[in-house]
């Protein structure tokens, strides 16, 4: 117990010694409070930020935080407004060669209009409007 | 866009504002909840800079307590699509809206085909 206390009793007087020297060896003393805020205001006048000493809440926080409007805004990839048709209609007399699947989708239709599943033909707009009129 | 001519060639590239809102659509699948999702993404990025500059005045103590209430006011007067936490992370795929990896903006399936396909820099399958 004794040889506890008396350890603990040692590394408080360190503390308070390290606590008093600086580098160097010399006993350094704290400056008043004045002084201490006489340099932080030439700190702030020489490194532009606001001189608060009394800690009021200027809500400085809000400005200080980056925007992150454009990263939000930008998130989803956009699409190219350049397609496959612009580019036939750029080179009218160029033959692109066929899709992948486009010749079994070919076929598949052929199958199914064979099968009268094909789309409907249009409706003849003359005979509708006439009978239009005769309504 | 407008209309272009390269060597002798006429070719009209369509505008990419031509999405709900004005807006640009965005590519991959389309679906309601990430067309409105990408409205509440612009919205809340013109209108960040007023929403800044309001809250500063409210937070301010310094300023004279009605000009903090009217600022106050203002702010939650403004429409609720401006507010950054509208913003939801979707799936950029599938539109899918939950279990997101935030840094490969995919949901977990999407991420786990498009990783096994090794179409993802930089990410394998652990092996140990």
């Amino acid at each position: 117990m004794s040889s506890a206390s008396t350890a603990a009793s040692t590394v408080k007087t360190a503390i308070a010694a390290v606590s008093k020297t600086i580098i160097g060896g010399r006993v350094a003393s704290k400056p008043p409070a004045e002084r201490m805020h006489k340099l932080l205001k030439t700190s702030c006048d020489v490194f532009e930020t606001f001189y608060n000493p009394l800690n009021y809440r200027t809500g400085n926080k809000v400005l200080r935080k980056k925007f992150a409007g454009p990263t939000v805004a930008s998130y989803y990839p956009q699409k190219s407004p350049v397609t496959m048709g612009t580019i036939r209609k750029a080179f009218p007399g160029f033959e692109f060669p066929l899709p992948e699947n486009e010749l079994f989708r070919m076929s598949m239709a052929e199958v199914r209009r064979r099968r009268g599943k094909g789309p409907p033909t249009k409706k003849d707009e003359s005979a509708q409007k006439s009978k239009h009129r005769r309504r | 866009m407008g209309k272009f001519s390269a060597r002798g060639l006429k070719f009209n590239i369509p505008s990419i504002v031509d999405g709900l809102f004005g807006l640009p659509t965005p590519a991959g699948r389309q679906r309601t909840w990430t067309i409105r999702d990408n409205y509440k993404r612009y919205s809340a990025a013109q209108a960040e800079p007023e929403r800044r500059a309001l809250k500063y005045i409210t937070y301010n103590t310094t300023l004279p307590m009605a000009a903090r209430v009217q600022a106050q006011m203002k702010l939650s007067g403004m429409p609720s699509n401006t507010r950054m936490t509208m913003v939801k992370n979707r799936c950029v795929m599938t539109g899918k809206g939950r279990s997101i990896l935030s840094k490969f903006k995919m949901c977990r399936f999407v991420f786990k085909e498009m990783a096994k396909r090794g179409e993802i820099p930089g990410v394998r399958r652990a092996n140990w």
